[in-house]
């Protein structure tokens, strides 16, 4: 190693150029950057670029987590895994019959959508994949996804555990795909009330597995506990998807509308592996206007 | 435990490596993204900006303001956040760091820990606000108040980590 050696800490040199200057620059660019990310959403190259650079710090922070992880894989002792194993039979016995059900419901609605000449409904496809960690900032409510753009993942994909929805993915990389949660406050999603049927819209609170519905009127009928349903008009997210579960409503006397809060059903911390559904492309192929779908109701003669 | 006592300005220092220096911010951004979750992540101790400050103060020709600039660019990416929030937040930390440096390297190493305190709350604050500016939700009270007091606490042992001893027979460096 080099002998003894200090830098000059000298107290009374400045500088060629002010400090307000230097740094009134930097200040500047970091302003700019803010507002060309959050308001025009031009900076996703530089997002794809820059990550690259913190990758391999992300996969070394990520060492613990996965020593921890393997060493309790190896240590899982015999009985746990069999008590799982029946667990797991069990509870595939009690699915088989409703998937035999659901079988021959989708016959008689494809049997009836012909009938009625519409469109059958898109079949859900998906591939599973790895969380590797949620977004280290309490700020926004974002996890990771093993596999990106070399997998086939696209933005705008909706994301389910097996107890709901969870999210949707809004950024991809090359090997990596970014899934923004439901709670996120950015994000809003077309529900329908399972009991009644009435659809509304659920926004993210920005708190953890929080979400609100701003918009329903006050002599509608809500209940604490009720179940969120996707409702699907909005073509992304497809249709019946478990979102949320009502926890609490509030009647203001003063208000034209109730005070929904509501708990988001898939929890990330439940289970690693999640589904990534395909994009709806329904939507995208919707037959030109001067054709229209549904036969006209009143025909003259 | 010398060195948590010393009297900053007057004791000897061996410089520490350019290369250690960028090493030890790199370290302290891994330690941003180890697998932090719930109250955890609300009182994780800014160590990138920590160690901003400690470099600023006592390695000014090293730390600059692009540094921080480029620190707070990719904490950024990683936190999978609006691209400059750090980047802001640490610009305007380096400012404040120069403007007090001459103070801070007056006191002893102890009754630094409140002018690091301080710095620690204002960018933390800097950064609430910009985050509330941007629309994102108001944190709990111990965002506010626990990461920038941990933060100062690990002030007096950063030198035990940070810095090499310095060797005791070292000769007198005549001019």
């Amino acid at each position: 190693m080099s002998t003894l050696k200090s830098r000059p800490n000298d107290l009374f040199s400045r500088p060629a150029a002010p400090l307000w200057l230097r740094s009134g620059i930097y200040g500047l660019l970091a302003l700019a950057c803010i507002l060309l990310d959050h308001h025009y959403h031009r900076l996703e190259k530089v997002h794809q670029i820059l990550r690259i650079w913190t990758l391999p710090l992300q996969e070394l922070a990520r060492v613990p987590l996965w020593t921890e992880r393997e060493i309790g894989r190896h240590l899982t002792t015999l009985e746990r895994l069999q008590a799982e194993n029946n667990a797991l039979r069990h509870e595939l016995l009690g699915q088989a019959a409703l998937v035999q059900q659901a079988t021959l419901l989708t016959r008689d609605l494809t049997r009836l959508h012909a009938l009625m000449q519409l469109g059958s409904t898109p079949r859900f496809t998906g591939r599973v994949c790895r969380l590797i960690s949620s977004a280290r900032n309490p700020f926004v409510q974002k996890v990771l996804l093993e596999g990106g753009e070399s997998q086939g993942i696209q933005a705008g994909s909706p994301v389910l555990t097996d107890q709901g929805l969870m999210g949707q993915i809004t950024r991809v990389y090359p090997d990596e795909s970014e899934v923004t949660l439901i709670s996120n406050r950015n994000l809003t999603i077309p529900v329908e009330i399972e009991r009644t049927g009435l659809r509304t819209l659920a926004m993210g609170t920005g708190h953890q597995g929080e979400l609100s519905l701003p918009y329903v009127p006050s002599q509608t009928d809500v209940k604490v506990g009720d179940l969120l349903l996707t409702s699907g008009i909005d073509g992304l997210y497809p249709r019946g998807l478990t979102v949320a579960t009502l926890t609490s409503v509030t009647r203001h006397p003063s208000s034209a509308f109730v005070e929904i809060t509501a708990r988001v059903n898939a929890g990330t911390d439940t289970y690693p592996d999640v589904l990534v559904m395909a994009p709806n492309t329904a939507f995208q192929n919707l037959p030109p206007l001067d054709n229209p779908p549904h036969p006209p109701i009143h025909k003259k003669p | 435990m010398d060195s948590i006592t010393s009297l900053s300005a007057t004791t000897l220092r061996v410089s520490p490596s350019r290369g250690w220096i960028r090493t030890s911010l790199g370290l302290s951004l891994i330690f941003l993204f180890l697998p932090w979750e719930g109250w955890g992540l609300w009182i994780r101790p800014d160590a990138t900006a920590l160690l901003l400050i400690y470099w600023g103060v006592f390695e000014p020709t090293v730390m600059g303001a692009g540094s921080a600039f480029l620190l707070g660019i990719l904490s950024d990416v990683a936190q999978s956040h609006v691209l400059g929030v750090h980047a802001l937040t640490y610009s305007t930390l380096y400012v404040l760091v120069q403007y007090y440096r001459p103070r801070i390297l007056s006191f002893y190493r102890l009754n630094q820990v409140l002018h690091v305190l301080m710095l620690l709350l204002l960018t933390q604050w800097l950064e609430g606000l910009v985050n509330g500016l941007l629309g994102y939700s108001w944190p709990n009270w111990a965002w506010w108040v626990i990461q920038p007091l941990l933060g100062a606490l690990g002030w007096p042992f950063l030198p035990l980590l940070l810095e090499r001893a310095p060797r005791p027979a070292a000769p007198p460096q005549s001019p």
